[in-house]
């Protein structure tokens, strides 16, 4: 079978200006004035502002407490219920455009107060007078107008996830930027949940107001008067709180800069004076990391026997990135002032072809697997990406045979899992292993979290981990609820957010810029494009990635291999644990014993659950469960693609659980597929999602033609997107709380934007469900079978490279594929002279047009215009 | 206007004041550091660290060319040059009187 091979490039742009390189101090600001703000908005699909509180505090004492509010989205009667309200309460009232431009915007530019609220970007664009989107660079972020006064700059907001925005004033004659805090980005970092609402997020910090509750929202009421303003107190204590928690860990930067726990990571790298990859002398240069990043594929994930109840434990690796980092000897790399390269094929070859499982188990070896290989694959089990089912959008990486005519780079990791699983050593051309010479002068004792670190001496990874171990230990000899119990609680917590946040997301950190530019795209061999950039993150560092990711397949092949040896496989995988039948649990917990990096006594392949029932479909979508006196009692679920629908019966009922116990009743045939179409077909499949992006934004302008702004769906409104029924067409419609309602109403397509209305464009839920109940494994070669799955054999695929894979749930409901494939020209036009009249034809492109371009393509190919509707069709 | 709002508005005041002389002193090195374009943004990309103070005065000394004057990158560079030097001496000179101030 021929078929696609994606790996990942690095790319340099050709004519890059360099930044003058001098850093510029940040300082430190304690922030002592605050204004806190929060709204309330009419409860139909516009959302429009009725009403907001604020209060502006100075050094911890109140200055001001005012409500505002919009006369021209409130009725009469509502209007003289808030008049009254604060006459009797003697709170100040005022309407929105005072409130902006007497004290909003007096406050945040010329006092530089820190304006706080939670979901931020909401709140915000409920004050706006209009919208617009950047320009340029910038055209991801929204230009939100507040005022028509011009001197007011704007306010820009750039939506990165539910959690993350970037927020700042627009360009302005102070060059100052403001100061935005977003509490819903740091109480989400903190707790580790991205689903925290406020009341959540009181709970978790032990706030002592918490949000209130209300009956009825958006119709003002002195109660609902009183519930918005304990709102604004509510998230005054969260910042308290969060604050308190945040100066726990010695970070020092500004609070407004932390959008993620990898920037904790990245400050507390710098506090250590490390410095990044790009800053050091290495022999790492672009044509490697190119290699190197080739080398990058995911963690591994598969159901290995599909829809078959089996009896499975479940083991997982102890802190599995941080623990190869310090295995393989990765920090050593990381405040290494220079990185050395050796040529060692001849050795690697022999290690290969002496090694057993056993050897594996001296954790000493593991030092010296930081090597990248190039290899003629030949029927070798390696890592390989590919859109395994044809016409598929996604791509995936399965651990399959493959053979290539030409060379391709693997970590030695992956190639050693190769030698256990098949019990061949690959052709090696070359194998070059990477040395960490000298520390960098620049490393400095920290303190981090309470702990003194010296670079120089600890390793800081090991020491997090083992510092957490011993403050678990701590906590566990308190009771539940006592005030120490949960101090320590939080201190854990917090090593393991630095933890894993210094381990590895931050080495493979790339940005897509939002423009083209003439690049060189290096991975397998280099070549040059006009394409996005991804820039690199600032420790960007594939080494490190690389050898992690690949550290843990092998892990995992080792498990895989030990259970072959003993005429047994594994149930299911993902990335750091691993289901295998019940009987093997302990022997298989002793025999990764010796590899634990850490002087405490732990397991370090852990039982998480023993003696459960597994029936798994595919990656991710799985579910755990035991029989309870003849019924089925679920244990853990996992929904991967069905996560983002609503709860169709608008309820606290835990559908997505109910989900499963239909798909395991029809397994064991106590239902049929006519129940689950009589129990689902009257509901559709819809998840709502808010309107975050200019793109996304761009969708409603046939609906908001010609209307008020009042009458429009506006930035962070919220809609609700269907799954499209067979068509092409993806239905988009405004948001009611009548969710299932809105299929009757008309909606906006989503890639015409045009508006159509009728049942027959929404899939049902009945038809999601089953369709999931059959979703293939498709990694493997029998994916749609049930039992046990047998690799594929990629033969000769078509290798193809791409930028970075971005899968959030907004792309993952909208089916968005946002994945760059780099193309040279001399590819593109290649594939534009060779395309068959079938292939034309899917791409839906006319025969006079595509000829057209063919005359223009060959007349001049310096000056063809690759920005065409009918060129991105055919090069699609 | 209520009792309130006009407290507030007095305390505002307060802190602006505040802030107004707090911001005499060097703050932020964004403020005060300036890349300077010597042949001026449309000739040419070369820009150069220099203080704030330092690129309003060259800027002034390179807008009193003409027009016509203006699109020469070379008179460009040379003004930036000279207005530079002259900067380096008024440096010099005041360092000097600073100095004989003190002997006094």
């Amino acid at each position: 079978m021929t078929s696609k091979i994606a790996i990942r490039g690095y790319t340099k742009e050709v004519n890059k200006k360099e930044k003058p390189n001098f850093q510029i101090k940040e300082e430190l600001l304690e922030h002592k004035r605050l204004l806190i703000f929060d709204t309330e908005t009419t409860d139909d699909s516009f959302q429009n502002l009725k009403f907001g509180s604020f209060i502006i505090i100075d050094n911890e004492k109140e200055i001001l407490k005012a409500i505002f509010y919009s006369p021209e989205n409130i009725p009469h009667n509502e209007e003289n219920i808030l008049k009254q309200y604060c006459l009797q309460n003697n709170i100040p009232l005022l309407i929105t455009k005072e409130f902006i431009e007497n004290i909003l915007y007096p406050e945040l530019l010329e006092v530089q107060t820190l304006c706080i609220g939670f979901n931020l970007p909401f709140d915000l664009s409920r004050l706006a007078i209009h919208f617009g989107e950047g320009r340029y660079a910038h055209k991801d972020r929204f230009s939100v107008k507040l005022s028509e006064n011009e001197f007011l700059p704007r306010i820009k907001i750039k939506h990165i996830d539910s959690t993350m925005s970037f927020i700042g004033f627009a360009q302005n004659r102070k060059k100052f930027k403001g100061h935005f805090l977003d509490l819903k980005t740091l109480a989400s970092i903190f707790s580790d949940n991205k689903h925290i609402t406020l009341r959540k997020a009181g709970e978790f910090f032990g706030c002592n107001i918490l949000k209130g509750e209300t009956e009825e929202h958006g119709k003002i009421t002195p109660q609902y008067v009183q519930y918005n303003l304990q709102d604004v107190n509510a998230t005054y204590d969260l910042y308290l709180k969060i604050l308190k928690h945040y100066k726990m860990y010695d970070i020092k930067a500004p609070i407004t800069k932390i959008y993620s726990s990898a920037t904790l990571g990245k400050y507390a790298l710098k506090q250590m004076g490390i410095q990044p990859l790009s800053r050091i002398n290495t022999k790492i240069n672009a044509k490697v990391k190119g290699q190197l990043m080739s080398a990058y594929f995911g963690g591994r994930c598969e159901v290995k026997i599909r829809k078959t109840p089996i009896e499975v434990s479940v083991l997982d690796f102890l802190s599995m990135y941080p623990s190869l980092t310090i295995n393989m000897g990765l920090w050593d790399f990381i405040i290494s002032k220079n990185i050395g390269e050796k040529e060692v094929t001849e050795e690697i070859i022999k290690f290969l072809e002496n090694l057993k499982l056993e050897d594996l188990r001296n954790k000493e070896i593991w030092r010296s697997f930081n090597v990248l290989i190039e290899l003629e694959p030949d029927e070798d089990v390696l890592p390989v990406r590919s859109n395994y089912l044809e016409n598929a959008y996604v791509l995936n990486v399965g651990i399959n045979y493959i053979q290539y005519k030409d060379s391709l780079f693997y970590a030695l990791p992956d190639v050693i899992a190769s030698v256990l699983l098949t019990g061949k050593i690959p052709k090696i051309k070359k194998a070059v292993r990477f040395i960490p010479l000298d520390k960098q002068y620049t490393l400095q004792k920290a303190n981090i979290l309470g702990l003194e670190i010296d670079p120089n001496k600890d390793n800081f990874i090991k020491l997090l981990i083992e510092k957490r171990q011993e403050f678990k230990q701590k906590r566990d000899t308190f009771q539940n609820d006592s005030e120490d119990h949960k101090k320590l609680d939080g201190v854990q917590g917090a090593l393991k957010i630095l933890a894993n946040s210094t381990t590895y997301g931050i080495f493979i950190e790339v940005i897509i810029k939002e423009n083209s530019s003439d690049l060189i795209v290096y991975s397998k061999d280099e070549f040059f494009a006009r394409q996005k950039a991804e820039e690199e993150g600032k420790f960007f560092n594939p080494l490190i990635a690389v050898m992690q990711v690949a550290g843990a397949r092998l892990l995992m092949a080792m498990c895989e291999r030990y259970l072959q040896e003993r005429n047994s496989t594994h149930v299911y995988m993902d990335t750091d644990a691993c289901y295998v039948p019940s009987s093997f649990t302990f022997e298989l917990r002793d025999f990764f014993k010796p590899l634990s990096p850490y002087s405490f006594e732990a397991d370090f392949f852990k039982i998480e659950k023993e003696r459960l029932l597994f029936y798994g479909i595919s990656s991710k979508r799985y579910v755990l469960y035991k029989f309870q006196n003849g019924k089925i009692e679920i244990v853990d679920y996992k929904l991967h693609g069905l996560g983002h629908l609503l709860n169709p019966y608008n309820n606290g009922v835990e559908w997505q659980k109910q989900i499963w116990g239909d798909i395991l009743n029809l397994h064991y045939g106590f239902i049929t597929q006519q129940d689950i179409i009589e129990k689902y077909s009257n509901f559709y499949a819809l998840s709502k999602l808010a309107v975050s992006t200019p793109i996304l934004y761009k969708r409603f302008n046939s609906f908001n033609k010609n209307k008020p702004l009042n009458e429009q769906i506006k930035p962070f409104n919220f809609f609700l997107v269907g799954q499209g029924n067979k068509t092409d067409i993806k239905p988009m419609v405004s948001y009611s709380k009548n969710a299932q309602g809105s299929v009757f109403k008309p909606f906006i397509d989503y890639k015409s934007g045009k508006i159509f209305k009728g049942l027959e464009y929404w899939k049902s839920l009945a038809d999601t469900i089953l369709e999931y109940a059959n979703h293939p494994e498709s990694k493997f070669l029998n994916g749609s079978q049930n039992g046990i799955l047998k690799r594929r054999h990629l033969k000769d695929g078509e290798i193809t490279v791409i930028g970075k894979e971005t899968k959030n749930i907004e792309e993952q409901s909208l089916k968005v594929e946002r994945i760059i494939e780099y193309k040279s020209e001399e590819e593109k036009i290649k594939k534009i002279l060779s395309m068959s009249v079938g292939e034309r034809k899917e791409r839906k492109v006319s025969k006079s047009t595509y000829s057209e371009m063919k005359e223009r393509l060959k007349k001049d190919p310096k000056n063809f215009n690759w920005k065409t509707k009918a060129v991105k069709k055919i090069l699609s | 206007m209520s009792e309130k709002l006009i407290r507030y508005r007095a305390n505002r005041r307060e802190r602006v004041e505040d802030l107004n002389k707090n911001t005499a002193e060097i703050k932020d090195g964004s403020d005060i550091v300036e890349e300077h374009h010597i042949q001026s943004r449309k000739n040419s990309e070369i820009k150069i660290p220099i203080c704030l103070a330092c690129h309003n005065y060259i800027t002034d000394k390179q807008n009193s060319l003409s027009v016509e004057q203006r699109k020469d990158s070379k008179l460009l560079a040379l003004k930036s040059i000279l207005a530079m030097l002259e900067l380096t001496c008024e440096h010099f000179r005041f360092l000097i009187e600073k100095e004989i101030e003190n002997d006094k």
